[in-house]
């Protein structure tokens, strides 16, 4: 801790806005903590794949977004920790349209003519209060905002110990979210539309020894409204109608992660997660990362993530004849699995943190939970890199 | 194999891991130095996390996270 | 281990926090090596004295803010009859001697990596203090600290340094 580290006046006046909105609780003149505590700045550049083969209409450049992160955790009150989290992204590509069945019946893509160019800013603001002893109870208010995409959300969540090893944390979050698809008119899409997600969360984390500790959680989520995709259109007898999906999902997520203090200087991370929702969706995602102290401050977390999931009900390629309510060709309902491997190395000078990292997604469909029969030329790989800086004030 | 009796038999060993034997050996308050490690933490950096479940979540058709998910976005 | 042994465990701990030394009770004695010297110090050297122990570790959040407020604490009171010695429970010495050499502080700094010293008090939680009076007998027990805690300690000291004033 260091008494002498004085934000700047610019900070200063940021956190004494945010201090004044949360309504300040007395801060003592003799309190010797800082009332900022980090300040964070990270880019991000995103790149898909492109289309191995020319497809049929379009460009095969996919998406590529960048984005820039700035964070900020500033004391607000005795126990009150409040941390601010603003992301501005820019998209563009082009993203797949609907596939129709080849010769050799192979689904061949057909991607919007249309380069998309677009940009998302969101804001995300929680506020923690820390009664002390690990019992913590933090409230959470979101938006996110895009040309034809806004999403408002709130969430509280709360940790409280249940005895000196083993802590309880639950919560819940409702989000609503309103689309203004482009274009609507010309392409016949869907003009408005909303849609309201409900998640909850439960979870116990024990510890284990000196060395490790493990946490287990159940997350449940409903969605209702518009859960279709407004761009997307699938092939329906030869021909093709909007991507059409149930009004209503629910889905259930089982956590378990475990940390494990391997040496002086270096942990294991491990998590496993198994997810299923009511469209028939199943999928396994295991995550294994090393944190490694170095010499002089530098830190490598080399990291590995496997991720299978099998088809939705209604998913298909391209459908034959039209039977049944809902059609998606969407490759995020098909079946696919991915595997992806990240570095990140850091440096710490002082109360400064630089870091840059990589990571690399291989997506396929041969990785699919249960196999698949047909393979989506949509199933997308990427690869992102990312750097960035922190001051720690403490 | 069916997707079904593999996610189950996942299932029943991750449940067997956790809840095998009695309790953890207590630890005691001053011995609790690794575990406050930064290193130690559920998401020791809360930015690049959150980064990484906004990419994973819009290729992902299923998702999923101990705590409050956050709101929603045009990219899934 | 097995379950027995794991179950022994647990009722060992059990009757160790059974024990846990409480206001009124007096203070377990320990001699233990400061960081800067190589005599260990006496608990019972300091009878008569009004002795603030408290136990902390370089890792643990509110010690490290606590340290800095109970050195002003030792500046205030350095004409009266009062001493603080902090228990070091670092694992590694050298997270300890490093976090001293950062924030140093005039008051004594003894090591019990071990932390033997730690288990006779019967710790709840880091950092804890005990306020001990003239006579060896624990008379305040703190859990955790945040920094408006300063105040009560001072009030709390003052009133046990008058106290053994009237007495003697």
């Amino acid at each position: 801790m260091s008494a002498s580290k004085r934000p700047s006046p610019s900070l200063s006046l940021l956190l004494a806005a945010s201090a004044a909105l949360v309504g300040n609780r007395s801060a003592r003149a003799d309190e010797a903590a800082p009332p900022l505590q980090s300040v964070g700045y990270r880019f991000h550049v995103y790149d898909e794949d492109a289309f191995p083969d020319r497809p049929v209409i379009g460009s095969p450049q996919r998406y590529h977004v960048d984005s820039q992160q700035l964070a900020l955790s500033a004391r607000a009150g005795e126990r009150e920790t409040l941390t601010l989290n603003a992301v501005h992204e820019v998209m563009s590509g082009s993203s797949p349209w609907y596939l129709v069945p080849g010769p050799d019946r192979r689904p061949i893509q057909v991607l919007s003519g249309a380069t998309i160019r677009d940009h998302r800013n969101a804001i995300d603001v929680a506020l923690t209060h820390d009664a002390g002893g690990n019992d913590t109870t933090t409230l959470d208010v979101s938006y996110s905002q895009e040309r034809d995409y806004h999403a408002a959300a709130i969430g509280a969540q709360r940790s409280v110990p249940l005895s000196s090893a083993l802590t309880l944390g639950f919560g819940g979050s409702l989000s609503h979210d309103r689309l203004r698809p482009t274009d609507a008119i010309l392409y016949g899409r869907i003009e408005r539309a909303e849609k309201n997600t409900w998640s909850t969360f439960g979870s116990l984390s024990l510890v284990l020894s000196k060395y490790a500790v493990v946490e287990s959680g159940l997350q449940l989520t409903l969605q209702s409204g518009y859960l279709s995709d407004p761009y997307k259109l699938v092939t329906v007898a030869d021909q093709q109608i909007a991507d059409t999906r149930p009004d209503r999902r629910g889905e259930a997520a089982w956590l378990v992660r475990y940390r494990l203090a391997a040496t002086a200087r270096a942990s294991l991370h491990a998590d496993a997660r198994l997810a299923a929702n009511s469209w028939g969706q199943h999928s396994v995602t295991l995550e294994l990362g090393w944190y490694q102290e170095l010499a002089d401050g530098w830190r490598l977390i080399p990291g590995v993530r496997y991720y299978a999931q099998d088809r939705a009900r209604f998913y298909a390629p391209f459908f034959d004849h039209a039977d049944g309510r809902y059609f998606s060709s969407d490759y995020r309902l098909g079946a696919f699995g991915a595997l992806s491997a990240s570095l990140d190395l850091r440096k710490r000078f002082g109360h400064w943190e630089l870091s840059a990292g990589a990571e690399r997604y291989h997506a396929a469909t041969r990785y699919a939970l249960g196999g698949a029969d047909l393979a989506d030329p949509a199933t997308v790989s990427y690869s992102r890199l990312f750097a960035g800086l922190d001051y720690h004030f403490d | 194999m069916r997707p079904e009796s593999r996610a189950r038999r996942l299932w029943l060993v991750l449940a067997a891991a956790l809840l095998g034997g009695c309790a953890a050996t207590p630890v005691a308050p001053w011995e609790r130095g690794r575990l406050a490690r930064w290193d130690m933490g559920w998401d020791p950096d809360p930015l690049q996390a959150a980064m990484d479940r906004h990419s994973h979540f819009s290729k992902e058709g299923t998702s999923g996270e101990i705590g409050a998910a956050g709101g929603g976005c045009g990219c899934n | 281990m097995s379950t027995r042994l794991r179950c022994a465990a647990i009722l060992l701990w059990v009757a160790a926090t059974a024990l846990a030394v409480e206001p009124g009770t007096p203070a377990p004695d320990f001699a233990l090596r400061p960081f800067d010297a190589t005599s260990p110090v006496r608990l019972s050297d300091y009878r008569g004295k009004v002795v603030l122990v408290d136990f902390w570790a370089s890792w643990c959040a509110p010690c490290r803010q606590s340290l800095p407020l109970y050195e002003q604490l030792r500046a205030g009171f350095a004409a009266e009859d009062f001493a603080i010695l902090a228990v070091n429970l670092d694992e590694d010495a050298a997270d300890a001697r490093a976090f001293l050499a950062q924030h140093p502080v005039k008051y004594i700094t003894l090591q019990n990596p071990q932390g033997d010293i730690a288990r006779a008090f019967g710790l709840k939680g880091m950092p804890s203090s005990y306020l001990i009076d003239r006579d060896g007998v624990v008379r305040e027990r703190h859990v955790g600290f945040e920094p408006a805690d300063i105040d009560t300690l001072k009030r709390e000291i003052a009133a046990l340094i008058a106290q053994g004033r009237h007495a003697s």
